[in-house]
């Protein structure tokens, strides 16, 4: 009986405090946001995945955006022929009438229940800044003609986009990808979408890819120009074969960092944090920003966060910060984290003017947290829940990254000159 | 050293080890957030804020819990702890990327600590001790498995820490290859801990390893990263405490060697 109660005791004991404990740190708890903060639903419809029919069309960038690019579609069965034709002047969709045509590589995605076809047509040769129009044909259905505008040569001004983390909401994806289309058509300076990874929620299952091509297909504009990606990759596409047959494995099988030259003074180096990141990417990261001290502007973008806004510090920040200093980059956008950020320039742990800053952290159409804005290196940055996407405006002059909201407000902006190398 | 000492210091060792996982998962939920906010508000639909709260709650709820193991009495908040460790492996199961399938069995030492302190307390050592052997057996195989399938994150351990310690640039094909190895001893032992014999030599390199690889974290990251490091503790007390547990004679040893 005693023994009875002492147990009885102790539970009792136990329960008083630990629910006390557990009530004191529920009502502690920091604010986060309500569901009146979701965005609404809208009632678009891509294009129907059916035959050969072209759907879901890309187009991805790597290397040399000036010169060369990949278009890629999806059909519902497999074509015996893929073929993408394509000129410098606008045929209205003629197949005929393309000067160019290149034949597309035709494989089946990796997945047990969505049985679709991907096709890649890779096409070089092409002249900088120059509006190429082409159509997607597989076994004689074609799409209608679209147009993207090839990167710059030379000492050039241009435009960029920069985001990630599209996954797990689709409403508020298919509205920062409008919000993108938007920002393409008011401004035709942009080129191109630098994706900071997380684009699916499950990035080895073809349903979640199926929902996020189909939302892409939103991002074209009302004339047909199409929005290039250069894609890099998250977490939550690390493992399987699609995000590579997706984007035709940009950067080599199994590593996905390569670097991207946009004219003769803007270098982007797309990372992969899902790697080992203090071995050859490291190797890699330091012989491109060794051979391109002289690019005048040089950015990373990667998924995992040196500096995040929520969670802990990735590898980055043990194997590329170092990097990244020593070699003066002079932006680092990260993902991840589900919210906005702006970090103050940072060097050797600690706030210094000559430091890099670190953008991003996510927010083309996943729930946004709440930042944790009293960490050290948010003082003269900007943190904020809300879905967002990068502009990069590259003059020779100035580098501007303006990060505007899915309203279309610019919530911050943050300028640079160029610095010594 | 006498049964009943061992007994106490094996007990104490697990106590001690559960209650610093309490201070560590809490502090790492309030510092960063846990898996289950991630799995409660992006995966199951719940709003920001209630996922927030009730991360919250269990870290307050958790560090109330930490004294509260050191009682005589422990069970209730043991109990406690266990639950909430076993829900966050289900959450961080649910929400993770990289081979997330092997996550409760990675960690199991940490979820069947508080399960073998209960038993531990009341008196039933053997079924104590093998909760304790299948906790630790669960980590070593797939942390094992983990490092068999490269782990990038181990790879970077590796590299981090040839500079640190050694002052040499390991190459990433090198690391690779002796994480291979590493990963097939882990299996070894895992499996040799299961035989149910009393492989001392077994549980002391185990208890060895398990605290070499949670230091490491703070080894690579610096003292900031100390709840990812304690966050791991059980994976060296856990065998630590059967190492205890069995520095004293079996009950027929014990028999043997001191007849009434």
């Amino acid at each position: 009986m005693k023994r009875l109660n002492s147990h009885r005791a102790a539970l009792i004991v136990t329960a008083i405090a630990v629910s006390a404990a557990v009530l004191i740190g529920a009502l502690t708890a920091p604010p986060g946001l309500g569901a009146a903060d979701r965005n609404p639903d809208g009632s678009y419809v891509g294009t129907r995945v059916e035959g050969t029919t072209p759907a879901q069309w890309r187009l991805i960038w790597e290397e040399d955006p000036a010169h060369a690019a990949t278009v890629s579609w999806t059909t519902a069965e497999q074509p015996k022929k893929s073929t993408l034709v394509y000129d410098s002047e606008a045929r209205q969709g003629d197949v005929t009438k393309y000067r160019f045509h290149a034949d597309a590589t035709v494989g089946q995605y990796t997945d047990d229940e969505v049985r679709t076809w991907y096709n890649h047509a890779e096409i070089s040769g092409l002249k900088a800044s120059t509006t190429y129009w082409f159509v997607m044909v597989s076994d004689g259905a074609a799409s209608r003609e679209f147009h993207f505008v090839t990167g710059p040569e030379g000492d050039a001004d241009f435009k960029l986009l920069y985001g990630g983390d599209s996954r797990s909401d689709r409403d508020a994806r298919r509205t920062m990808n409008r919000r993108m289309r938007a920002l393409l058509e008011e401004d035709p300076e942009i080129l191109a979408l630098a994706h900071g990874g997380d684009y699916v929620a499950n990035g080895e299952e073809m349903e979640d890819w199926d929902e996020w091509l189909t939302d892409h297909e939103l991002t074209v504009t009302a004339d047909g120009r199409m929005l290039p990606v250069i894609p890099g990759r998250g977490n939550h596409e690390a493992g399987g074969p699609l995000y590579d047959q997706i984007f035709n494995t940009p950067g080599k099988k199994g590593g996905n960092f390569y670097r991207t030259l946009i004219g003769e003074q803007f270098l982007l180096v797309t990372l992969n944090s899902n790697i080992s990141a203090g071995g050859d990417q490291a190797d890699f990261l330091e012989t491109i920003l060794k051979d391109n001290s002289g690019v005048r502007w040089q950015c990373a973008n990667y998924h995992r966060p040196a500096y995040p806004a929520v969670k802990s510090p990735g590898s980055a920040l043990e194997h590329w910060v170092p990097l990244f200093e020593k070699y003066n980059l002079d932006v680092a956008f990260e993902s991840d984290g589900h919210t906005l950020k702006r970090t103050c320039p940072i060097r050797a742990g600690k706030k210094a003017d000559d430091g890099v800053v670190y953008i991003g952290e996510g927010g083309l159409g996943v729930k946004q947290r709440t930042p944790k804005d009293d960490r050290w290196y948010f003082e003269g940055g900007v943190t904020a829940s809300t879905l967002h996407v990068q502009k990069l405006t590259v003059t020779k002059s100035m580098l501007t990254v303006e990060s505007i909201t899915d309203a279309g407000k610019v919530y911050d902006t943050f300028e640079t000159k160029p610095r010594k190398r | 050293m006498s049964s009943s000492t061992d007994d106490r210091a094996a007990i104490w060792t697990l106590r001690g080890a559960v209650a610093l996982t309490c201070v560590a998962v809490a502090a790492r939920m309030l510092m960063y957030g846990g898996p289950v906010l991630s799995w409660l508000w992006l995966n199951v639909g719940w709003s920001e804020q209630a996922a927030l709260r009730l991360e919250h709650g269990a870290a307050f709820g958790l560090m109330v819990c930490a004294p509260l193991l050191c009682w005589r009495k422990a069970w209730p908040a043991a109990a406690l702890v266990s639950g909430w460790l076993l829900f966050a492996t289900v959450a961080e199961t649910a929400t993770g990327t990289w081979h997330s399938e092997l996550t409760p069995g990675a960690l199991a030492a940490r979820w069947l600590a508080p399960v073998a302190l209960i038993a531990l307390s009341m008196n039933k050592e053997r079924p104590a001790e093998w909760l304790l052997r299948i906790g630790i057996a669960g980590t070593f195989l797939c942390h094992g498995l983990e490092a068999v399938f490269h782990n990038p994150q181990f790879i970077d351990y590796l590299i981090r820490g040839g500079e640190l310690l050694a002052g040499t640039r390991v190459e990433e094909t090198v690391a690779t290859t002796v994480l291979t190895a590493i990963g097939v001893l882990d299996i070894a032992v895992a499996l040799a801990i299961l035989v149910p014999k009393r492989l001392r030599a077994v549980a002391f390199w185990m208890a060895l390893w398990g605290f070499l690889t949670a230091a490491a974290r703070v080894l690579y990251m610096g003292w900031g990263n100390w709840p990812e490091a304690l966050m791991r503790v059980t994976n060296g007390a856990v065998p630590l405490t059967l190492l205890l547990l069995w520095s004293r004679p079996k009950p027929a040893e014990a028999e043997h060697e001191t007849p009434e």
